[in-house]
């Protein structure tokens, strides 16, 4: 049976808390369903979403966001939710910014629901390991996916 | 015109990878100013090399870059081969080729859809081409689900390849998706032919500076994986282990990144380059679709780059589905690529000789090269990695210089800027893949 729902992490490991989306799936595989749920790394390419949400009704991406909140902080939202002419005509194909990216799946009409689930980084700097109030974040995610699931069938 | 006063200055240039300035004065119709900087913070991937063991490099120094993950993987494969003189078989030179080409199918067509059509479609983004050019989008993307789908199957997922290791694969393509692979691949040909058919109408600016061009070659093939290093003109060729006595690097103090030089000259590398270096070898059709696009061998106009992408983008397709078929035929043999434990158990504690090693293989934007050195315990002492871009960094800037003051007396100050902007795209400059953070205003 094909997984229903998609978990995308977007990020990068060597960039501190830049790698928060990629280490949460790790987090998030060991304790959502995985009959329900496919977990995918999409590093700093956002574009290479594009294909793969088409697939799953839901999708969560999971990213750092600069919320301007204290660091761990996490959110869910939709482009709905947000400034869409942020970034106007910046778009590159090359780390594509994950706002165009979502703009773009809107221009091109699709459907199927799309949620970022953003966490604020506390250190964005080049090394490994991410910071201990973004490592707290991770059952925050996890209860915004399992919230945000609710609604829908497991079938 | 004789007395034009012109002041570009082009803060974070859009549609190209990282953060980059292109500064430009003219002041009574003299160019006073001109250079593109690189103001990215420096990344030190090297500096994280050392003291790490050279058979997890692969893993790390793929993350350098999202979009050439699997050229940064196999080159830091063949340095770590060349340090610890280890040969691959042929058929995972063979599979190692095939994820290289499905790297250089993914970049280039984002290259020219996404980040070139704009510019000469005379919009400022993808966006108002998804409502006049819809189809054409569409096809883009699933030209690129061809590809996405290769590296997902052939690394183990599309980006930052986890199969492919020192000697071998730790999992081989099943026929299947082999299969699976070429089926898409032989529908894709309506599309090349299509987007040769979109880009044979638009026009590039016409602009002329022959320069040195530099890529690797081969006896025998149009190289990509495997080949010596040629600067042309002059044809001279030199062993990959040897890069350093070819390129210098040096510093300039509005860049953060290095800038590179050959016979103290700038160089260019990437797609023209290699159309220029390796004309012979190209596969037919895609010599053909150069033909229909008018790109004439030798070419020396740097904004045709693009177009030189989209015949390899053609070459690679076809040598792809030429490798699959050969793969298919001949059997996939685990013994010749299977690699289960690395290092071998049989050779633990690790010893080896200690030594050095480099890796030179073509990735989207041109040569790239990763060095190392490593002691008796494989753990590397020493680290370098030159990317494409910072290659092609003094070029451009020597390509702005002869095309400022041949637009002067033809072109308004916005007109220039647009023109400039369009050269440095041309290059598909790829400054830095390290970070993303998203900024939200929420509405």
């Amino acid at each position: 049976m094909p997984k229903r729902h998609l978990v995308a992490g977007v990020g990068n490991v060597l960039y501190g808390d830049d790698g928060a989306g990629i280490e949460a799936l790790i987090y998030l595989k060991a304790r959502l369903n995985q009959k329900q749920f496919e977990f995918l790394e999409f590093s700093t390419q956002s574009i290479d979403l594009i294909n793969y949400i088409k697939k799953y009704p839901v999708n969560f991406i999971i990213d750092a966001v600069d919320f301007k909140m204290p660091p761990g902080f996490v959110k869910a939202f939709r482009l709905k939710d947000v400034n869409a002419d942020m970034d106007s005509g910046k778009v590159s194909s090359h780390g594509i910014k994950l706002l165009d990216f979502l703009k773009l799946c809107k221009a091109l009409k699709i459907k199927n629901k799309i949620y970022i689930i953003g966490v604020q980084p506390k250190e964005i700097s080049f090394r490994q390991g991410l910071s201990k109030e973004v490592l707290d974040s991770f059952p925050k995610i996890l209860s915004e996916i399992e919230k945000l699931i609710s609604p829908y069938p497991e079938n | 015109m004789a007395n034009k006063s012109v002041n570009i200055e082009v803060k974070y240039l859009t549609r190209v990878e990282g953060h980059g300035n292109i500064i430009a004065k003219v002041k009574d119709g003299k160019l006073s100013e001109c250079r593109f900087e690189v103001i990215e913070s420096p990344r030190f991937f090297e500096s994280m090399l050392v003291g790490r063991s050279i058979y997890e490099a692969q893993h790390l120094t793929s993350r350098i870059c999202g979009i050439c993950a699997c050229g940064h993987s196999l080159a830091s494969i063949k340095a770590a081969e060349a340090a610890l003189k280890i040969t691959p078989s042929a058929q995972t030179r063979l599979l190692r080729k095939l994820l290289l080409y499905s790297e250089i199918l993914d970049s280039h067509v984002l290259h020219f859809y996404i980040l070139i059509a704009p510019d000469l479609l005379g919009v400022d983004s993808i966006f108002p081409l998804v409502k006049t050019h819809r189809g054409v989008i569409e096809m883009a993307l699933r030209m690129k689900k061809m590809s996405d789908f290769t590296s997902d199957v052939l690394a183990g997922r599309h980006v930052h390849p986890i199969t492919y290791v020192i000697g071998g694969l730790t999992k081989l393509p099943g026929e299947k998706n082999l299969l699976k692979i070429k089926k898409m691949m032989v529908d894709s040909r309506l599309d090349y032919d299509k987007t040769v058919d979109v880009f044979k109408k638009l026009k590039f600016p016409d602009f002329i500076r022959p320069a040195q061009y530099v890529s690797l070659v081969s006896q025998e093939e149009y190289a990509f994986l495997d080949g010596d290093i040629l600067v042309n003109p002059g044809a001279s060729r030199t062993n990959d282990q040897k890069y350093l006595s070819v390129l210098k690097e040096f510093i300039r103090d509005y860049s953060t990144a290095k800038f590179t030089s050959i016979n103290n000259e700038s160089y260019a590398v990437g797609a023209l380059a290699r159309f220029n270096n390796n004309y012979e070898f190209l596969h037919p059709k895609a010599k053909k679709a150069a033909k229909d696009l008018g790109l004439k061998h030798p070419s020396y106009n740097p904004y045709l780059n693009t177009v030189a992408q989209l015949v390899e983008w053609v070459h690679c397709l076809e040598k792809s589905i030429e490798i699959i078929d050969y793969l298919l035929d001949k059997g996939l043999k685990e013994k010749d690529s299977l690699v289960t434990s690395w290092p071998p158990k049989s050779s633990r504690p690790i010893k080896v000789k200690p030594g050095r090693g480099v890796g030179a293989v073509e990735v989207p934007r041109g040569t790239l090269y990763h060095d190392y050195t490593i002691n008796e315990h494989a753990v590397i002492t020493e680290a370098n990695c030159i990317i494409p871009t910072a290659q092609n960094l003094f070029n451009l800037e020597n390509d702005m210089r002869k095309l400022i003051p041949e637009l002067i007396p033809k072109k308004s100050e916005k007109a220039i800027q647009l023109d400039l902007e369009m050269l440095a795209r041309a290059y598909d400059p790829c400054i830095s893949c390290s970070t993303h953070l998203l900024e939200v205003e929420f509405a």
